[in-house]
């Protein structure tokens, strides 16, 4: 089994992270895709999407950090064809989307802070 | 404004493009890159980030192995503000990590650098700016670079 990390910078402030792994030479087994974007000083994880969890989803950071599933009927190198080239035609629209909704407090940062918030309460409620 | 967006989108389909050359020449084993590689694609990020005396930085750390941004800024001949500044840069692009140690910060290179002059683009020589056309099939990046910028 052969494996490779890297970062690609697209620009300054946009990069996107590679990791690859496969048995046979040309044909991928695992890989992910990550793009972080420069905001505020720290690189942050705006988009995923990988199969390391045994199957292929996305991750649409600007939302939440849950997987979301996708079927694609091409060959895992196709998939990752496909996904490199949305990526980086449509990063700075993701970017963008992630940067109006942490205006409007609904990032990953705030989900995480509602999620506890709400666990608190459950508990609370139940113990009452 | 839409020949602008063309170009955008025609620049962003090459660099698409670059990516996948390079996945499918990794994957297929004609390039063994190094691993946490960074390779940059972006012709105003190479220019920011790999000035000449930003790699003279990550030469003397893997040379000499300093152990204080002041003993680096003594190899390198330079400020200590100056050096502490380009540190910084480097620290933020994952090439460098600044390790504290009591009072001193310990700067090590993370990274091996790539410069990948894909295909299409040249980068051009300025007196600030390294003539950066490393290739990849030398294992040894960052002395590469050293070797293409003396």
């Amino acid at each position: 089994m052969k494996q490779v990390e890297y970062t690609t910078l697209l620009t300054t402030e946009d990069l996107i992270d590679v990791r690859l792994m496969w048995e046979k030479k040309g044909e991928i087994t695992k890989f992910s895709l990550n793009y972080r974007a420069m905001i505020s000083g720290k690189w942050i994880e705006i988009y995923r999407v990988d199969n390391y969890h045994g199957f292929l989803h996305e991750q649409r950071y600007w939302r939440n950090s849950e997987p979301i599933r996708l079927n694609e009927h091409l060959s895992l190198n196709l998939v990752i064809k496909k996904y490199v080239t949305e990526i980086t035609l449509n990063y700075q629209r993701y970017r963008n989307y992630y940067l109006e909704n942490m205006k409007n407090g609904r990032n990953e940062e705030n989900e995480k802070k509602r999620r506890t918030e709400h666990k608190r309460t459950e508990k609370k409620s139940r113990r009452h | 404004m839409k020949r602008k967006e063309e170009l955008n989108i025609k620049e962003l389909k090459r660099k698409a493009e670059d990516i996948n050359n390079l996945i499918e020449d990794i994957v297929t084993e004609k390039l063994d890159l190094p691993n946490k590689a960074l390779i940059s694609l972006d012709f105003e990020a190479t220019l920011n980030i790999f000035t000449k005396k930003k790699l003279e930085i990550i030469d003397c750390i893997n040379r000499y192995g300093p152990k204080s941004v002041q003993q680096l800024a003594n190899l390198t001949k330079r400020l200590k503000q100056a050096v502490d500044r380009d540190l910084k840069i480097l620290e933020r692009y994952e090439i460098v990590e600044l390790i504290k140690e009591g009072r001193n910060v310990i700067p090590t290179v993370k990274r091996e650098v790539i410069l990948f002059n894909l295909k299409s683009q040249k980068i051009k020589e300025t007196s600030e700016v390294v003539v950066a056309q490393v290739y990849i099939e030398n294992k040894n990046v960052n002395k590469k670079i050293l070797e293409v910028i003396s």
